[in-house]
C-alpha cells in the first residue's frame, strides 16, 4: 500500500514546502516585531522613578534660546545664566545618581523576593544608564562655555546640591510643624490652659510643674 | 509637558506664566544661583574652600549667635530665640557654592541653640521641630538627643522621651543627665498608667 | 500504521466527560467546603477555646459595622453549579456507561477456565479434557453450519490459549505483546462519534480546534501568565509595588509622615484605585468608619476598610528593604486606628479603643492610658468615658482588663551552645516575659533561678532557637467589633541598630504569634506574690513566656557593646507596644575551656540587662536635672561644638550620605 501511495505525494508542488515556510517565518517575524514594540511601549508607559526634571528642561530651553540665531543679544540668556543652568541640570543629575546607588541592592534584593515586577526593575536599570548619559553630557556642555570647566564642574555642583538640600530643610520647618501639631492634636494655645489648670490642681507631680520654673 | 521660560535680560532672571508650584520652585532656586554667580564675579563658581567661605557673613553670623546666647543668659528667651532666627536667615544667604560644611556647623549651632531656647519660652513644638532636624541630619550626640527627650517629654510623648534619651544612652551610657532625665520619665509613664514599681 | 476508531457506540465519551466534570468539580466543591466550614468558625468558636481572649464581637456587644456585601457563604451561584455538576456526573455515570466490551482481551487463563496459579500439569489436563468436547472431529453432526462454526473458532481459541502457556514462540508473544499472533495493530480511539470527525461537520470540527488551541489556549495561557506577572510574590500589584517603591527611592526626608499622608498614598494603589471612588470620597469613607458612625455609610466602606490593613502590611513588607523604620512604626500605628475604628491623631487611642465610649468626653480629659482607669471608681469612669449605662460600662471594662501588655522580665542576645556572645557568631534575641492585664500593679520580684531557662540542654533548641516561640498557644483573633474581618492578633516588630538609627540589614517583620494569655485573670495578690509556674512540678501562677528573634546578621567582630532597640506594636491594640533598648555584649570566648559551673557562674553577673534600667528605682534621682540642664546651657553648647569639630573627621560621612537623600521640595 505504501508504494502506491508515492506517486500521489510526488504531485505536489515544490513551492509547497517554500510557502509553508514563508507563511512560518513571516509569522516568527510578525510576532518578534509585536513583541518588541509591545515591550518598548510598555516601558514607556512604566513611570520613571523620578518626578519631572526641571533643571534639564529648563537648561534645554535656554540653551536653545541662547543659540537661536533670531534673537537679538537682549532676548538672548546671558552666559551666566546658561552656567547656572548648567550647574542646576548637574546638581539634579548628581542628586539622582545618589539616590540610585543609594538604593542599588534594595532593588535587587527586592526584585530577587519577588517583591517587585519586572517593569520597575528594568526601570530602574534603564534610569541607572540614563543617569551615566546625562553626567556624560553635562560633562559636554561644560566645555562649551569655559574651556576645562569639567574638572571642577562636579565638585561644585556637589557642594550646590548639599547646599541646596540643606536650605530645603530649613524652609520646611513650618510645614513641619503644621504636621506634627496636627499628628499629636497639641496646639500650644490649649496645652498653656490645661498646664495651669494642672498646676492650681496638683502640684505635687514632677517633671512638668517643677522644672520650667527652676 | 510643555514648559514656557521667559528671560529679562535686566535682571537676569528667568520667569514662567505656569502655575505648576514645583516649576516655580526650580525657577527660584535657577535665578538665587545665577546672582550669586554674577555677585561672585569671578569667571565659573569656585570651588569651595576654607579660604572662600564668606568671611564678612561669618563675622555677622558670630555676632548674631553671641547675641543670642547673651540674651539667653539673661534669661530674654524670646529675644534669643529671635536673633537665633534672624542668624539663621543669614546662614541661609549664603552662597550655594560655598563649603558645605561649614554651612552645616554654624546651622547645628543655631539649631541646638534655639531649641534650648525655645524650651525655654515652653513652645515645645518648636524646639522638637529644629532639634529633630538635626539629629535627622546625623547630628546624633548624646545631648542632641537629651534635647529631643526632654522636647518630647513636654509634649507629652512620654514613649518617645523614652526611647530618645536611651538612644543618648546607647551613645554615652554613663551620661548623668540622661539617665535622671530617664528616671523622670519613666515615673511619668508610670504615674501616666497608675502604676507603680 | 495506527488508525483511528471514532467512537460509534459511545461506550467511551462518557468516561472522557466524568474526567472532565471531576477536575472542575472537585477542586470548586473543596473549595466551597472550605468557605462553609471556615465561615462558621468566628471570632466567638475560636476565642472561646482560647484562655485570656475577648470572646465579643459586633453581634454580642450589640455595635454597628460596616455591612458586607451580603451573598451568603451557603446559598451561592458556586452551590448552583456543584449540584448541577454532581448530578450530571451521577447521571452519566448511572445511564450512559455499558459494561465495556472486553471482548477483544486476550487471557488465556479464562477462555480455559481455569485460574492463573494452575500449574502446567493441571493447565495440561485440563486442556484434554475440553479438547474432547470442542475438537471438530467430537462435534455432533446434527449442528446447524453456524453452530459449527462457533464451535469450531471456540477450539481455535482453546488452542491458541494453551499454546501460550506451554508453546515456547506463542508463550513469548503473548509475554511481549499480550496476544499469542504477536504484535496486535495498535487502534487509538477519539471520545468523539465519527460524524462530527468526518462528515460535512468534519470543517466545523477543525475550526473548532484551530481556535481552542490556536487562540483559546494561548489566550487562557497569555492572561493567567498576565495575571501572575501583575501580582508580587506577596499578592501586591506591581502598580502598587512601583508606586511603594519610588515613594521609598525619591522619599523627602524632611517631610513628616502622617497617618494622613501614608493613606494619600494607600489612595494611589491599584487596590484602592479598582474600587472607583474619588479622593474625597475615600477620605470621607475613613472619616465616618473612624467615627465609628455607620448611620449612612458609603457603599464602598467595606472595601475600603477591609483593604487597608493588608495594604500596610505589604507597604511595611517592602519599606524594611529600605531599612526606614519610621515609616513603619506611623503605619502600624495607622493600621491599628483602621482595625479599631479609632481617628489617626490626638493621643486618645488607648481609651477610643474601646467600646461605647464618648470621643468627644474621653478626649476632653486627661486621662490616656487604660492603667489609669483601673484607679478610678465607677462615677469617675462614667464621666471619664462618657457611658452612663452601668451594663455598658461593666462591659466595656472587662474588655480594657483584657487588652494585655508585655512585662518583660529578661531580655538578651544569646548564641545557642554559648554561655556567652561570641565574635561573628549567628545569635539570636530571647525575650521572657509576663502578660499583664492593664488593671494589675507593679511588678512581681522574680528571682534568677525562675528565670532562667535550661535550652542549652535541648538538642531541638541547639538545631533551632525559635522552637521555644511555639510552646504557648496561638493568639487568639483580635477583638476588633468594627473591623469587617477576623484577624489574629500578633505583635508585629522591627529591630534597630541604635549606632546608624536603621533596621538591621536582612531582617524581615518580626512576628510574635504565640502567646499564654491565661495571666489575664490574675488578681493583684497572685501576680504580686506568684511563682513562675513549674513545668516538672506543676506549682507557680505566673507563665513566663519565651520568645526568640533571630538576628539576621552575625555578632561584630569585635568585642564590645552594640547597642539595639527593639520594637513589637500589637497589630490591633493601642497601649500595649514594647519598645526597649538590648545591649549586645560581644565577649571573646575564654582560651581555655573553664569549669562549667565558673562560666555559668559568671555568665549571671554578666547578664548587665538594660531591662534593670528600668526595674531598679535609681533613689538617687535628681530633681533639679531639667534644671541643671537649663542652667548648664549656654556654655554646653559650645562644648558641644568643639566635640563636633573634634569628630568632625568622623562624621563628614554621615552627614554626606544622609543630605544626599534629600529630595525635590517639601510637598508632594
Amino acid at each position: 500500500m505504501d508504494e502506491e501511495d508515492i506517486p500521489k505525494t510526488a504531485n505536489i508542488s515544490v513551492f509547497t514546502p517554500i510557502i509553508y515556510l514563508i507563511i512560518l517565518l513571516s509569522c516568527f517575524i510578525a510576532f518578534s516585531i509585536i513583541y518588541r514594540r509591545r515591550t518598548v511601549r510598555n516601558l514607556q508607559k512604566i513611570d520613571p522613578i523620578f518626578e519631572e526634571n526641571y533643571p534639564l528642561i529648563m537648561y534645554s530651553i535656554l540653551k536653545d534660546q541662547y543659540n537661536d540665531p533670531n534673537l537679538s543679544k537682549e532676548q538672548k540668556p546671558h552666559e551666566k545664566v546658561m552656567k547656572a543652568a548648567l550647574l542646576r541640570r548637574g546638581v539634579e543629575a548628581i542628586r539622582r545618581s545618589l539616590k540610585l546607588k543609594e538604593s542599588e541592592s534594595v532593588y535587587k534584593s527586592l526584585y530577587e523576593n519577588g517583591l517587585i515586577g519586572d517593569d520597575i526593575f528594568k526601570q530602574y536599570n534603564i534610569q541607572v544608564k540614563f543617569q551615566e548619559l546625562e553626567i556624560q553630557e553635562i560633562a559636554r556642555d561644560c566645555e562649551l562655555y569655559k574651556k576645562g570647566w569639567t574638572a571642577n564642574f562636579f565638585k561644585v555642583a556637589q557642594e550646590v546640591c548639599f547646599n541646596e538640600a540643606l536650605r530645603r530643610r530649613i524652609l520646611i520647618i513650618e510645614d513641619r510643624a503644621k504636621d506634627l501639631s496636627d499628628t499629636w492634636e497639641y496646639y500650644e494655645q490649649e496645652v498653656e490652659k490645661i498646664e495651669n489648670i494642672k498646676k492650681i490642681d496638683n502640684t505635687k507631680a514632677s517633671g512638668v510643674e517643677k522644672n520650667p520654673s527652676a | 509637558m510643555e514648559v514656557t521660560l521667559q528671560y529679562n535680560n535686566t535682571d537676569k532672571k528667568i520667569s514662567t506664566p505656569s502655575t505648576d508650584e514645583k516649576l516655580q520652585k526650580e525657577i527660584d532656586q535657577l535665578n538665587t544661583l545665577t546672582s550669586e554667580i554674577i555677585s561672585n564675579g569671578s569667571d565659573v563658581p569656585p570651588i569651595a574652600t576654607p579660604e572662600n567661605f564668606n568671611k564678612d557673613l561669618s563675622k555677622m553670623i558670630k555676632k548674631l549667635y553671641e547675641g543670642g546666647v547673651q540674651s539667653f543668659k539673661q534669661n530674654k528667651f524670646e529675644e534669643s530665640v529671635r536673633q537665633f532666627t534672624i542668624g539663621i536667615e543669614m546662614i541661609n544667604r549664603r552662597h550655594k557654592f560655598e563649603a558645605f560644611q561649614g554651612t552645616l556647623q554654624e546651622l547645628s549651632m543655631f539649631l541646638m541653640s534655639r531649641t534650648d531656647a525655645n524650651l525655654k519660652t515652653k513652645r515645645y513644638l518648636d524646639a522638637f521641630n529644629d532639634i529633630d532636624m538635626l539629629l535627622s541630619m546625623q547630628m546624633c550626640t548624646p545631648e542632641n538627643f537629651l534635647r529631643r527627650g526632654v522636647a518630647n517629654y513636654f509634649l507629652g510623648n512620654y514613649e518617645a522621651a523614652r526611647a530618645d534619651y536611651q538612644r543618648g544612652l546607647a551613645y554615652d551610657p554613663n551620661n548623668r543627665r540622661l539617665q535622671d532625665e530617664l528616671e523622670t520619665c519613666l515615673d511619668k509613664i508610670l504615674e501616666e498608667n497608675g502604676d507603680y514599681l | 500504521m495506527s488508525e483511528y476508531s471514532y467512537d460509534e457506540q459511545g461506550d467511551v465519551w462518557p468516561y472522557f466527560l466524568i474526567a472532565i466534570l471531576s477536575v472542575i468539580l472537585i477542586p470548586l466543591t473543596i473549595n466551597y467546603v472550605y468557605n462553609v466550614l471556615n465561615y462558621q468558625q468566628s471570632i466567638i468558636k475560636i476565642n472561646s477555646k482560647v484562655e485570656g481572649s475577648i470572646v465579643e464581637n459586633n453581634d454580642s456587644l450589640d455595635l454597628p459595622t460596616v455591612k458586607k456585601t451580603t451573598r451568603s457563604r451557603i446559598f451561592n451561584k458556586t452551590l448552583i453549579v456543584i449540584i448541577i455538576g454532581w448530578a450530571s456526573v451521577i447521571y452519566v455515570l448511572i445511564n450512559l456507561t455499558k459494561s465495556a466490551d472486553m471482548s477483544s482481551i486476550f487471557d488465556p487463563y479464562e477462555i480455559l477456565g481455569i485460574s492463573s496459579s494452575s500449574t502446567e500439569k493441571q493447565i495440561k489436563s485440563h486442556y484434554r479434557k475440553l479438547s474432547l468436547i470442542y475438537h471438530p472431529d467430537k462435534i455432533p453432526k446434527n449442528l446447524s453450519e453456524g453452530e459449527r462454526e462457533k464451535m469450531e473458532q471456540d477450539f481455535v481459541r482453546l488452542n491458541k490459549a494453551y499454546k501460550a502457556l506451554t508453546d515456547e514462540v506463542t508463550r513469548e508473544n503473548f509475554l511481549k505483546f499480550g496476544h499469542p499472533d504477536g504484535k496486535q495493530e495498535v487502534t487509538n480511539g477519539i471520545a468523539l462519534p465519527k460524524f462530527l470527525v468526518e462528515g460535512k461537520s468534519s470543517l466545523i470540527m477543525i475550526g473548532f480546534y484551530i481556535v481552542l488551541i490556536g487562540v483559546l489556549l494561548p489566550f487562557i495561557v497569555g492572561s493567567w501568565w498576565n495575571n501572575v506577572k501583575s501580582y508580587t510574590s506577596h499578592g501586591l500589584h506591581v502598580k502598587s509595588a512601583d508606586l511603594f517603591t519610588k515613594f521609598f527611592t525619591d522619599r523627602n526626608p524632611g517631610k513628616v509622615i502622617t497617618p494622613k499622608f501614608l493613606l494619600s498614598i494607600f489612595f494611589k494603589t491599584f487596590e484602592i484605585q479598582k474600587l472607583n471612588i474619588s479622593e474625597s470620597e475615600y477620605n470621607k469613607i475613613l472619616e465616618s468608619y473612624t467615627s465609628r458612625d455607620f448611620s449612612n455609610a458609603h457603599s464602598k466602606t467595606f472595601d475600603v476598610v477591609s483593604s487597608l490593613p493588608d495594604l500596610i502590611d505589604k507597604f511595611n513588607e517592602i519599606a524594611i528593604f529600605f531599612r526606614q523604620y519610621d515609616v513603619i512604626l506611623v503605619s502600624l500605628e495607622l493600621k491599628k486606628s483602621i482595625i479599631q475604628a479609632v481617628k489617626f491623631t490626638g493621643k486618645h487611642h488607648d481609651i477610643l479603643q474601646l467600646p461605647y465610649v464618648d470621643r468627644a468626653t474621653v478626649e476632653s480629659q486627661p486621662i490616656k492610658r487604660l492603667g489609669k482607669l483601673f484607679t478610678l471608681k465607677n462615677e469617675e469612669l462614667k464621666k471619664v468615658l462618657g457611658i452612663k449605662d452601668d451594663a455598658k460600662l461593666k462591659k466595656c471594662m472587662e474588655i480594657a482588663e483584657k487588652i494585655c501588655s508585655l512585662r518583660i522580665v529578661s531580655s538578651e542576645f544569646q548564641v545557642p551552645g554559648e554561655d556567652i556572645v561570641p565574635p561573628t557568631a549567628k545569635s539570636h534575641i530571647n525575650l521572657k516575659f509576663l502578660v499583664k492585664s492593664p488593671k494589675l500593679k507593679s511588678c512581681p520580684d522574680l528571682k534568677d533561678e525562675e528565670i532562667k531557662d535550661d535550652f542549652n540542654e535541648n538538642i531541638e533548641y541547639l538545631k533551632d532557637p525559635s522552637v521555644v516561640n511555639k510552646s504557648a498557644p496561638l493568639l487568639p483573633i483580635s477583638y476588633s467589633p468594627f473591623f469587617p474581618d477576623d484577624l489574629r492578633n500578633s505583635w508585629n516588630g522591627i529591630l534597630i541598630n541604635q549606632k546608624d538609627n536603621k533596621i538591621v540589614e536582612g531582617s524581615t517583620i518580626i512576628n510574635l504569634t504565640n502567646v499564654d494569655l491565661s495571666n489575664v485573670s490574675l488578681t493583684q495578690e497572685e501576680w504580686i506574690k506568684g511563682k513562675v509556674y513549674d513545668e516538672k512540678t506543676k506549682q507557680g501562677v505566673l507563665k513566663l513566656n519565651n520568645f526568640n528573634i533571630p538576628v539576621t546578621q552575625p555578632t561584630p567582630a569585635g568585642p564590645g557593646s552594640y547597642p539595639f532597640r527593639l520594637i513589637l506594636k500589637n497589630n490591633a491594640y493601642f497601649g500595649v507596644d514594647l519598645d526597649i533598648p538590648l545591649y549586645m555584649e560581644v565577649k571573646n570566648p575564654p582560651p581555655v575551656p573553664l569549669n562549667k559551673d565558673k562560666i555559668l557562674g559568671k555568665n549571671v553577673d554578666d547578664d548587665d540587662d538594660s531591662d534593670s534600667d528600668i526595674s531598679d528605682p535609681d533613689e538617687d534621682t535628681l530633681a533639679g536635672a531639667l534644671s541643671a540642664l537649663r542652667g548648664g546651657k549656654v556654655k554646653k553648647i559650645e562644648e558641644i561644638k568643639d566635640d563636633e569639630e573634634e569628630e568632625e573627621d568622623d562624621e563628614d560621612e554621615d552627614v554626606f550620605t544622609d543630605i544626599n537623600t534629600d529630595t525635590e521640595d517639601e510637598d508632594e
